[in-house]
């Protein structure tokens, strides 16, 4: 028996809500909080949750008990609020107690409410975005200070951010990498060196138009976050183009519903092909939904798309809903362009945010490479809490799953 | 990034008959109002859109779509676009005039039928695992001298991994660094707070249940990720079974087909919900994500599961799902404990045990007291290349069954 003070709690803390009074019913039991809320928690769900020695593992945050273990009509002999508002559970078998805080209840309460509050909204944005755009120092941002923070809170409300002042040297980008995570080794090796080449493999390394996509969505899971640092730019042309796919999507399920429902339900296949070294194909949505409704991600490439394949009587409702969506990504009312210069640096959440590049000519270099996005978030919650940010628990957009 | 056409490729699937034989003879064309319907010699009938057909146009100028690159965008094609001529040639080809624009495609065959989006077709490109229990007499196992001996040892190793979801790998040599070697088989190592490669030593410091000396029930790792580790690579560097730490399997397909037939119910509901996972080491790391134990395709198909209730958080579903969801979840974890389904091998030095963790699930036994020194080393790779790699090299070594579409693995 003890409590949960080395379980960090979400948002809840910054103002603890006091239980009132509990009451125990048949199934569960009402908490009434002194805010006016009242939670409902499962029987169940309490004695599943116990964070006490025996049932749980602190150090490696797991838990040591099994709900096999747990008598599906299980019911408490007690329940109270000691003198410290905990509510205190004692279980008929081997007299086992429960102790919760009420900060870490209130954090996991599953009301329709409390679940919506808890969830982070994007801020999301057009065009007109550009003037607002804030660009970073590299000079004011290190590993763990304030500075990789805000870069990480910018990308997390915005799906972009700017950096300005990294050394325009080809090793920085491993330095810049450090603020986010581990970098995503793939068959295009850990970095990509996007200059014009001789004979290109991808259309990165021609000097062409790239209209705005996501990368890589043939992958079970494409890269999360991309970094493009520019090393040179000794060119015209070349300036980045990035829309905001949520607001697309947005803008698609307020002009078009039946639209926006096919590309969320249907998946379809991305495909990319290299004679004897690589076959990527992978089925998934353009506008992923989440279990609660949400736009949570966005996985869109007009190029490696495979033949549609796909139920016969959608395939022409599908042509109709992609070609709406096609054409909203490409409206110049949502795009934001930019020219990067050395030493500049671009980061974009990928499940999200749609890039693409004017044609070029002249000598320009980028050096880019990718996150995986669990470690980005949980570095943004781990720094929230060392900062006293109060919004570092929120639950954010799960992503382009599928 | 997007790239730039090479070749399509090869049609080598025998699956899909000789080439020019009954599969791949077009005995007919019909005009529909939006789409052509195309009669084959042996019976099966193929419906393509006109604009299906044109999106699909490989010709120089559109691009190769059957290999992830176009030129032509769907926002170039115009919704009424429709044939102006439809014929066949003397090779069997369907060739098309298209109005508006007098754009000329020819389609072969063999491409057609491949991509036929026929509910039929489409059923029989989808690979079927072999599912297994306990009483799985042969354990897929091939030996390390024949996975690098060259392309049929390799291809034979993945293959087994498709079919299985496991295969153990002998006489690997058991030095620190080999890991490595056998993942550049696969695709690429995943780097996470964990590092490359994690040693499961028993210690002292219980910062994973892993590395302690209590048994560990089956289970998939990591599912606190938005994407789980695809393949799991279980490097025995040292160990005595004698001292148990037996190693447990139990494919979670055939566990998710139990659970369908004796509690459809709890199926569904298992299928439908999500539950989050967190992994927190204060100031440290906190990753959470959410998911369901068992994906499904739109076809009800098990495509991918996860299952691990250590690091299960706090249940958050809508409040009159969360009894219903327990009951599901509980009973398909006495279903996970069922010995019928497990399969258990004592690793032994110079074994390495590769999984994939979106099918089946690893456990452990406890160890016994005063038990001897062991070292295993894990990585993780993802399964993006390791399909790849299937298809890459079941193309050149002929197979018939290489271009079948494989389970997308445990997606959300």
């Amino acid at each position: 028996m003890q409590t949960q003070s080395i379980f960090p709690d979400p948002p809840s803390k910054r103002r603890s809500a006091i239980p009132r009074e509990v009451t125990a019913g048949e199934r569960a039991v009402t908490v009434a909080w002194d805010d006016g809320h009242a939670s409902r928690f499962h029987w169940l769900w309490l004695r599943h949750n116990c964070r006490c020695d025996k049932c749980w593992n602190k150090l490696g945050d797991q838990t040591l008990q099994v709900v096999v273990n747990i008598p599906q009509d299980i019911v408490p002999k007690s329940t109270s609020l000691d003198d410290e508002g905990r509510l205190v559970l004692a279980w008929p078998q081997d007299d086992h107690v429960t102790v919760y805080e009420a900060g870490w209840l209130r954090a996991h309460c599953y009301s329709a409410e409390e679940r919506r509050k808890r969830r982070h909204t994007p801020t999301l944005w057009d065009a007109n975005y550009v003037k607002d755009l804030p660009v970073f120092e590299r000079g004011d941002i290190e590993v763990g200070n304030l500075g990789n923070l805000q870069v990480l809170e910018q990308l997390r409300d915005y799906g972009i951010a700017r950096i300005k002042g990294a050394a325009p040297v080809p090793d920085e980008i491993e330095r810049l990498a450090e603020l986010i995570g581990y970098i995503r080794e793939t068959n295009y090796g850990r970095f990509l060196d996007v200059v014009t080449k001789p004979s290109p493999k991808i259309l990165a390394y021609t000097p062409e138009y790239l209209s705005v996509h996501s990368d890589d969505p043939y992958r079970d899971l494409p890269p999360g976050f991309g970094i493009f640092h520019c090393i040179e730019a000794d060119s015209v042309g070349g300036d980045s183009i990035l829309v905001d796919g949520f607001k697309v999507a947005d803008a698609l399920r307020k002009e078009n519903p039946g639209a926006f429902e096919i590309l969320s339900r249907v998946p379809q296949q991305y495909s990319r092909y290299h004679e004897d070294d690589v076959d990527f194909r992978y089925e998934a949505r353009m506008i992923s939904i989440d279990y609660w409704g949400e736009i949570s991600g966005f996985r869109y490439a007009d190029r490696p798309i495979a033949p549609l394949d796909i139920q016969e009587e959608l395939v022409e409702p599908f042509y109709d809903a992609f070609r709406k969506l096609s054409e909203l990504t490409r409206r110049p009312e949502f795009e934001i362009r930019f020219r990067l210069t050395p030493g500049d640096v671009l980061l974009f959440d990928n499940h999200r945010v749609l890039h693409g590049r004017s044609g070029i000519s002249g000598r320009r270099h980028l050096r880019t490479c990718y996150f995986e996005r669990e470690v980005f978030r949980s570095r943004l919650r781990i720094l929230g809490r060392q900062f006293g940010r109060g919004d570092y628990g929120l639950t954010m957009a799960g992503g382009a799953m599928a | 990034m997007q790239h730039l056409p090479s070749a399509d490729p090869a049609p080598v699937n025998q699956d899909e008959g000789v080439e020019g034989g009954e599969r791949h003879n077009i005995l007919r064309v019909e005009r529909a109002t939006r789409g052509i319907v195309i009669d084959w010699a042996d019976g099966h009938k193929s419906l393509f859109h006109h604009i299906w057909l044109r999106d699909n146009c490989h010709c120089v100028a559109c691009g190769n779509a059957a290999i992830g690159f176009r030129y032509l965008r769907v926002s170039d094609i115009s919704p009424d676009v429709a044939p102006a001529t439809v014929g066949l040639d003397d090779a069997g080809n369907l060739n098309i005039t298209w109005e508006p624009g007098h754009h000329q495609s020819q389609y072969q065959a063999v491409w057609l039928r491949r991509n036929c989006y026929s509910a039929a077709e489409r059923a029989r490109r989808r690979h079927r695992p072999k599912l297994w229990d306990g009483t799985l007499n042969q354990l897929p196992e091939i030996s390390y001298s024949e996975v690098t001996a060259g392309d049929n040892g390799h291809l034979r190793m993945l293959e087994l991994l498709r079919d299985y979801g496991l295969v153990l790998i002998r006489h690997v040599p058991s030095v620190v660094g080999e890991l490595e070697n056998v993942a550049t088989l696969l695709g690429y190592i995943e780097e996470t707070n964990f590092g490359r490669v994690f040693d499961i030593i028993r210690t002292a410091e219980q910062k994973s249940i892993a590395n302690s000396v209590q048994p560990l029930m089956p289970h998939t790792d990591e599912p606190y990720r938005y994407r789980a580790p695809g393949l799991i690579l279980f490097h025995c560097i040292q160990a005595n079974p004698k001292d148990g730490g037996v190693s447990t399997y139990v494919d979670g397909f055939k566990v998710a087909e139990a659970l369908r037939r004796e509690d459809p119910g709890a199926f569904d509901l298992l299928s439908r919900h999500i539950i989050p996972y967190r992994r927190l080491y204060a100031d440290e790391v906190d990753v959470q994500a959410a998911s369901r134990m068992i994906n499904i395709d739109d076809a009800g198909n098990v495509i991918g599961i996860r299952f691990n209730d250590r690091v299960a958080a706090p249940l958050v579903l809508p409040e009159d799902a969360v009894e219903p969801f327990y009951a599901a979840f509980s009973k398909l974890a006495q279903l996970y404990g069922r010995t019928e389904f497990r399969l258990s091998i004592g690793l032994v030095t110079g074994d390495l045990m590769l999984i994939d963790n979106d099918r089946v699930l690893h456990g452990r036994t406890g160890f016994a007291d005063g038990a001897s020194f062991r070292h295993i080393r894990q990585a993780h790779v993802n399964r993006t290349d390791f399909h790849s790699r299937l298809r890459i090299l079941g193309r050149r070594l002929g197979r018939a069954d290489a271009e079948l579409d494989l389970a997308p693995g445990a997606v959300g």
